[in-house]
């Protein structure tokens, strides 16, 4: 994967799919705050640092976009980064 | 026989065209007639009337077989685009259309039948030259669109409206059959031009007519789908491409017909510089 600027928007490039996605600016900073592994928790907590929301819209938000980004291929689970240990 | 030589960017074509056909031929590709014979020629076509029908050869093997003359040309104008989208390596080929001011070109991208063809026609008359039709080709390094002149296809629908409300000045409007009116512009570029503005055209007719200012982010991914393949690495085409979308202005035209398409299109335009 890499990461391409964009004017001011960022997109990410996965060379495995041969596809770009120009990410909006939630899923940039959900992106950004995932270049260390973090649990659902962490991130949603500094999501509410960044977004003025209730925890719950977060939650649902944060959600859709992390399975958005899995399906996408850009961002894996917990489980995958087992597999991938054990492979 | 007659042999006529067509000079694209990169491409160069000589077509053997039996006299019945010549005229008509000629007029199909006359922005890009070559007076002499070019230095290189990259394919050799051939036009043969045979009893099934009017049959297109490239480089001695046998192409499509077509009921009229005229269709062999239009097969011919199809041919020559996959031609030159073959020998792009290192540009982009935009399916688009491409106009002129000064040393500036305006740009409109898109698929068939969302109003590209249109809005390059009606550009034109405005007062801007043509560059290129259908392949637009870029060089992104540059920011130079290189000229691929062909007679625009409009809808004979789209035409007629147009014909009802303003004078054509610029160009000769042939209306071809029932659906089909074909635009042979008199105002032609044979030289790079630099990108200045690219055009993105929404016609809806229930909208509120209106320029809508983009970011590169806006329309990456859609500009993508009006590229052609390319020669090269798809990450090299996406550099290119956000490299193009970067320097460049973006405006989506949102018409409602005719008469607005004219008037945004003419404040697109305005904001061109005229001089190089």
């Amino acid at each position: 994967m890499t990461e391409k600027t964009v004017g001011n928007d960022l997109a990410i490039y996965v060379e495995a799919h041969r596809a770009i996605h120009v990410l909006s600016e939630t899923a940039r900073a959900i992106w950004t705050s995932l270049e260390e592994p973090l649990t659902f928790d962490e991130l949603l907590y500094v999501m509410q640092e960044i977004f003025e929301a209730d925890q719950e819209t977060l939650r649902t938000d944060l959600q859709a976009a992390l399975d958005q980004f899995v399906t996408l291929g850009i961002v894996v689970t917990c489980a995958d980064c087992d597999d991938l240990a054990s492979s | 026989m007659t042999s006529l030589h067509l000079e694209f960017s990169r491409l160069a074509v000589s077509v053997l065209v039996p006299e019945t056909l010549e005229t008509a031929a000629r007029d199909v590709f006359f922005h890009v007639l070559a007076e002499g014979i070019p230095a290189r020629v990259d394919h050799g076509y051939e036009v043969r009337v045979e009893e099934a029908g009017w049959t297109l050869l490239r480089d001695g093997r046998r192409g499509g077989t077509y009921a009229t003359g005229i269709d062999l040309l239009f097969a011919l104008e199809e041919d020559l685009e996959n031609a030159l989208i073959a020998r792009l390596e290192g540009w982009i080929g935009f399916h688009a259309g491409a106009v002129a001011l000064g040393n500036h070109a305006i740009v409109t991208l898109g698929l068939s039948d969302t109003g590209k063809t249109s809005s390059t026609f009606q550009l034109i008359e405005l007062g801007l030259d043509l560059v290129a039709e259908e392949v637009t080709p870029v060089d992104p390094q540059t920011l130079s669109v290189h000229p691929f002149p062909q007679v625009l296809t409009l809808s004979r629908r789209y035409a007629e409206t147009f014909e009802a409300a303003h004078t054509v000045r610029r160009g000769r409007l042939v209306y071809h059959d029932r659906m089909m009116a074909r635009y042979h512009p008199r105002h032609v570029r044979h030289t790079p031009v630099r990108l200045h503005t690219l055009l993105f055209p929404a016609y809806d007719p229930t909208c509120v007519p209106r320029l809508e200012p983009l970011v590169p982010g806006d329309v990456l991914t859609e500009v993508l789908r009006y590229c052609f393949p390319p020669v090269g690495s798809d990450e090299q085409l996406y550099d290119h491409v956000i490299h193009v979308l970067q320097h460049c202005q973006l405006w989506r035209v949102h018409s409602r017909d005719v008469a607005s398409a004219r008037a945004l299109l003419s404040r697109i335009v305005e904001m061109v510089p005229s001089r190089a």
